[in-house]
């Protein structure tokens, strides 16, 4: 656990999300853009989930 | 384009698959989903923790903004606070939320007593009475008639609003005027808040122990700028889309995006009615989703839509290249 | 009291239950080992993975729970078991929203399977719930402008007498014993319908005319 902790600390100097906060501001629309990155993931995960051939299946010439 | 099998809806009615099945490991599928998702779980949580922005005090509010607790204070004794004119659940003040002439809340009726000026001011200040002048100035409070108080009150709301109030050597500074005992009370009030004094007598009201932060959360709530402003700082505001948004740079609520947008657009972005109005959006809305298998239109989109072609489109191959030979 | 004779046992409340259960999920039904052809698509591994998730919110929500509300604030680990918390539970909403436009997609609700459907609504809105009464478990700033905020809604639909946002307490009981209970009954029930029902059949369309509907080309 320890060690865990110790490598949160040498990533929290890289990746830091405790700072200010940035926003999409379009209009009377806003969004953060740490919001915008999980709805982007999200629709990323079901555009490739619908696309991508699942294994074992006769899909994409195998 | 389509035919399908005669009789059946297509949104409504399936007929039983007796086509081809093919091994499937279900609990090998659990397995790895667990193994991936505790794999995510970790590596996120390494890489980006977890905001936790401390909790704020009466103390630290009355510290930094002397005047700005004191205008909330002399507010919430002259009953001109937003808490004193909330309506239900906490009282029968003015500004109860209605749509269509009904005011759901009034029905329901008071179920959290709250009387702004005894809870807020008289109350705490009653546990001070060491503060030099503060036990006079209560006692004279008592003695006054409604209209003498209510000129007091008036008289001091006006100065600490005014641009001159200040605070200096741990006072609050006001021009001249008749305050009666009013301007001892809020100062002494204002002492006992930047003391912790203040936290104190309102996190123990219902006794030593205590869970229920109604009433101090309710009085921070009731602050002009301190709160506010530090939320707003954080885009949390409800015209920031803020009910989404997370301290820092974390993700949050993503989910509620469909609830605080209502709060963003006509009528209700400048509605009094707005939360009604948006709940009673939101809940028509949910029972839609709720019901979807049941409404015409919105349960025929996926067959409009031709996803599921994507989705099965191996089945619709395997159709198309058996089917011919039924034919021959 | 007579021995009951074994022709008898039919009757026995117990043996009745059994029967019902087995009959509506037998074994093979239960935990199948084929699935139909057309359970073919990365979307079908959306269901477990929001599921796992849930097992995942669940364990380390009840690491937090043995040390209590505040020790996150005052623990490394407990911080860390707090990011664990925090980030199964974006997990989870993002698996179970791609979840349910797939299933919308697929019309899953045909064939009498609208109860699956509306469960999973319901499931999704007790989650949203009981996030949100994590929010204002949370003890810091969070909570504080969360409750003061939402406090507004509720209150305006008569709910807030009831259901006290501001009262600490109140939220953590509904965030800790309440809500879980709520959302993992409404899950098993929903998994349940799911092997009940089997996964559903895809549209019944055939391509007209089906000669020329040449393999590669229909979406």
């Amino acid at each position: 656990m320890d060690a865990i902790i110790v490598a949160q600390g040498l990533i929290a100097a890289l990746v830091d999300l405790n700072g200010n906060g940035s926003y999409l501001t379009w209009g009377w629309f806003s969004i953060s853009y740490g919001n915008l990155a999980v709805i982007l993931v999200m629709v990323a995960l079901f555009l490739l989930a619908l696309v991508v051939p699942f294994p074992g299946s006769k899909d994409g010439g195998e | 384009m389509t035919r399908r099998a005669p009789g059946l809806h297509p949104d409504i009615e399936v007929s039983p698959w007796r086509g081809a099945m093919r091994p499937y490991d279900l609990v090998k599928e659990v397995t790895i989903c667990f193994v991936v998702v505790v794999a995510l779980t970790v590596g996120l949580a390494v890489v980006f923790s977890s905001p936790d922005e401390r909790a704020i005090t009466m103390a630290q509010w009355s510290n930094a903004q002397p005047v700005d607790f004191a205008q909330t204070a002399i507010s919430e004794l002259d009953g001109t606070s937003t808490s004193a004119n909330y309506g239900p659940p906490y009282n029968h003040g003015p500004n109860s939320q209605q749509l269509f002439g009904v005011s759901p809340e009034r029905l329901i009726g008071v179920h959290l007593p709250l009387n702004t000026a005894q809870d807020f001011v008289l109350g705490p200040l009653s546990t001070q009475r060491d503060l030099p002048g503060l036990a006079a100035a209560l006692e004279a409070f008592a003695a006054a008639s409604p209209a003498e108080r209510a000129s007091w009150e008036q008289n001091y709301e006006g100065a600490i609003t005014a641009s001159a109030a200040g605070f200096t050597a741990g006072h609050l500074v006001v021009a001249r005027g008749d305050y009666g005992p009013v301007g001892t009370m809020i100062d002494a009030l204002t002492t006992m808040a930047r003391s912790g004094a203040l936290d104190t007598s309102m996190l123990t009201e219902e006794g030593f122990y205590s869970t229920n932060f109604t009433k101090p959360l309710l009085l921070l709530a009731d602050s002009p700028s301190y709160l506010s402003s530090i939320a707003q700082a954080q885009h949390l505001a409800g015209g920031q889309w803020g009910m989404m948004n997370e301290t820092g740079k974390y993700p949050g609520q993503a989910w509620l995006w469909l609830y605080t947008l209502w709060y963003q657009v006509p009528p209700m972005k400048t509605s009094s009615n707005a939360d009604l109005e948006v709940w009673a959006i939101m809940m028509l809305l949910t029972a839609g989703l709720l019901l979807v298998p049941y409404i015409p239109g919105l349960r025929s989109i996926p067959r409009w839509s031709r996803i599921y072609r994507l989705i099965w489109r191996q089945h619709y191959r395997s159709m198309a290249v058996a089917q011919p030979k039924v034919n021959e | 009291m007579s021995q009951q004779r074994n022709d008898d046992l039919s009757t026995q409340w117990s043996a009745r239950v059994r029967a019902r259960a087995v009959q509506a999920l037998p074994p093979d039904k239960l935990l199948p080992d084929r699935q139909p052809a057309y359970v073919a698509s990365w979307i079908y591994l959306f269901g477990a993975l929001t599921m796992t998730a849930l097992m995942v919110v669940i364990a380390t929500g009840a690491v937090l729970s043995i040390f209590g509300p505040t020790w996150w604030h005052t623990s490394s680990v407990g911080h860390f078991v707090n990011s664990l918390h925090l980030w199964s539970v974006e997990l989870f909403f993002a698996f179970m929203v791609v979840h349910l436009w797939g299933k919308f997609f697929m019309a899953a609700w045909r064939g009498n399977r609208q109860l699956t459907w509306i469960t999973g609504v319901v499931s999704f809105v007790a989650s949203i719930l009981a996030a949100f009464t994590g929010y204002v478990s949370q003890t810091n700033f969070d909570s504080q402008w969360i409750a003061t905020q939402a406090k507004d809604g509720i209150n305006s639909t008569g709910g807030g007498a009831l259901f006290n946002v501001l009262n600490f307490g109140q939220m953590l009981m509904w965030h800790i014993m309440l809500l879980p209970l709520a959302v993992t009954a409404i899950v098993i029930l929903h998994v349940l319908l799911v092997r009940h029902k089997g996964v559903v059949p895809p549209f019944e369309d055939t391509t007209e005319p089906l000669a020329t509907s040449a393999i590669g080309s229909e979406a």
